[in-house]
């Protein structure tokens, strides 16, 4: 009885991971936050960031380290050894690396978020971009009707002679053409489809249904600026607060410099301090404490090279995205032009067509062909706008991609 | 007598920290100020940074103080000392600024200006929860204040 109840629920179980799952652009951030591998792992990593916070704290506290105990009746000596077992508090080192654990907690929660919005933007853009494939297939099985159409046309009038026989050739090899065509989007269709099941944290047997999205009016669309829209991109960005944090943190492991001579502290700074591994403190104070701080304002240094590049990357970015935008906006008029030309002039030719009029083939051919570069073409543009809009809004963190920085999340948590 | 004064030290050395935290409340006057006085300007990338460092400033001594129980102790027991009744209508932005702001903010269905700039509400609650009812009842004995407040959301009444 029991097998057979085990039996039904595996029975149940392949008939819901056979079903289809339908998903909304909408749900793709959602998604992407709850089981995307890359932001699960990177989301323990912060875990474990604000874990040793923790650790830091309570190595304050006194412990108790047996052995350096049972050193004690053969070597007096060691009894300030024991110092750092009963009282690690009395050592400032200590006390820094608390702070600085505190600070690669938030450089940990930036980098998180910096991941977290890659990869939403990736898997939106993924999205948008299939759901531009099933557009173009759907337009390759338009064109592939309207061949055939037009190769039972010609057959007919190749029977009377009217057509060259090559003419009816050359039609069918464009028909196998499209197939072709259709055959190779269709497979680019699925490979997209999979790797969304993938970056969404999806088990591959889950057959993904896509919502279709409304394009925008990009006729009702209005210019933007760089100027205005620079500021938040850099204000907001989660990779230059984290050379921020670290920087901050950075004075700390100065500060650990100079009170080395309390003894240095032995708790781990965290999960992101190998930026630091190679700044040398002394066990105590010596000479080297001036070479200590000369490395440490080079490691400074760096950070600010680095948080420079990464501005300038930024802004690089952002200009090409907005002149993208509106460089869209001006030329749409063009585009419509192009597909209403296109589509009247294949309506002449399929009225002729149908009052038995003497067209050439190839003629109807290329009105087939130019009204369906037309559609590619204006399809394929609104589609880009929806990508550089998605790829703005990921610039200046903008609704999906919006997630508050360390303190103001911390301070928010539970009002809104 | 090394112990008083090294204790005395201590105490002086802890209080002058946290005065920071006063000061740092008291010096959003002066944020605030510039902040109005470009309130119907255009939103440059230098007025942005004005509404991200008084709005910011706001999040950071909030932050401050939340997150460091002593600085709470030293603020309860100073409250009375270090701010008067009038501090509120001094310092925050009132509603009909912060609109035209947030209005500002909206370019083409993208917003545009620090995240700080649309918490502010949020913040204000927050600010709220590390007051006592007593601290709280003596801000908003000020009528500017409490109309400020609570066009702000701040208070339900």
């Amino acid at each position: 009885m029991k097998k057979l109840i085990l039996l039904f629920f595996i029975f149940l179980n392949q008939i819901v991971v056979a079903q289809d799952t339908v998903i909304s652009l909408d749900q793709v951030a959602q998604k992407v936050k709850e089981t995307n591998y890359s932001v699960l792992e990177n989301a323990q990593r912060v875990y474990q960031a604000k874990e040793t916070i923790n650790f830091s704290k309570r190595n304050l506290l006194p412990r108790l380290n047996f052995w350096n105990i049972l050193k004690l009746p053969f070597d007096w000596a060691s009894a300030i050894d024991i110092v750092q077992d009963l009282a690690p508090f009395l050592v400032p080192n200590n006390w820094f690396r608390v702070s600085e654990s505190k600070l690669f907690y938030l450089a940990q929660k930036e980098q998180y978020r910096a991941l977290w919005a890659n990869e939403v933007m990736t898997s939106k853009l993924l999205y948008i971009n299939t759901l531009r494939d099933i557009d173009f297939l759907s337009l390759l099985e338009n064109q592939s009707r309207q061949l055939k159409e037009l190769i039972d046309i010609v057959e007919t009038r190749a029977v009377f002679g009217e057509v060259p026989p090559q003419v009816l050739k050359f039609l069918k090899i464009r028909k196998l053409e499209v197939q072709e065509d259709i055959r190779s989007l269709e497979t680019l269709v699925f490979e997209e489809t999979k790797a969304l099941t993938y970056l969404m944290g999806l088990p591959q047997e889950t057959k993904l249904r896509l919502q279709s999205i409304q394009l925008p009016n990009v006729e009702d669309l209005s210019a933007i600026s760089f100027d205005t829209f620079i500021f938040r991109a850099i204000d907001n960005a989660p990779e230059i607060n984290q050379y921020i944090y670290v920087k901050e943190a950075l004075k700390y492991v100065r500060k650990e410099a100079y009170f080395s001579f309390l003894g240095s502290s032995t708790t781990s700074r965290g999960i992101s301090s190998g930026v630091f591994n190679n700044i040398p403190i002394q066990d105590g104070l010596g000479f080297g404490l001036g070479s200590s701080i000369r490395i440490s304002k080079s490691e400074g240094q760096i950070i600010d090279i680095n948080k420079q590049a990464t501005t300038e990357v930024i802004k690089k970015s952002l200009y090409v995205l907005v002149n993208n935008f509106n460089s869209y906006i001006e030329n749409i008029d063009n585009q419509n032009e192009r597909f209403k030309l296109a589509e009247e002039n294949y309506e002449v030719v399929k009225t002729q067509l149908i009052l038995g009029m003497s067209l050439d083939p190839i003629e109807i051919l290329e009105s087939i062909q130019n009204l369906f570069d037309a559609s590619i073409s204006l399809t394929n543009y609104k589609y880009e706008v929806v990508n550089t809009v998605e790829k703005i809004k990921r610039s200046i963190f903008n609704e999906d991609y919006s997630k508050k920085e360390g303190k103001l999340e911390t301070l928010l948590e539970g009002v809104n | 007598m090394k112990k008083i004064l090294l204790m005395a030290s201590f105490v002086i050395l802890s209080s002058c920290r946290y005065d920071g935290t006063f000061s740092r409340v008291k010096n959003l006057k002066e944020g605030k100020e510039k902040v109005e006085a470009i309130v119907n300007d255009e939103l440059t990338s230098e007025n942005q940074a004005l509404l991200r460092d008084y709005f910011g400033q706001i999040k950071n001594v909030i932050y401050e103080i939340k997150n460091n129980s002593k600085i709470q102790k030293y603020v309860h027991k100073k409250f009375n000392k270090f701010f008067k009744n009038t501090i509120c209508n001094e310092i925050l932005l009132d509603e009909v600024s912060y609109q035209t702001i947030m209005e500002k903010c909206q370019v083409s269905g993208f917003y545009i200006c620090s995240e700080e700039v649309r918490e502010y509400k949020a913040l204000l609650a927050v600010s709220k929860e590390i007051l006592s009812e007593s601290e709280f009842s003596k801000v908003i004995e000020e009528e500017k204040c409490k109309e400020k407040l609570t066009n702000l959301g701040v208070i339900n009444e």
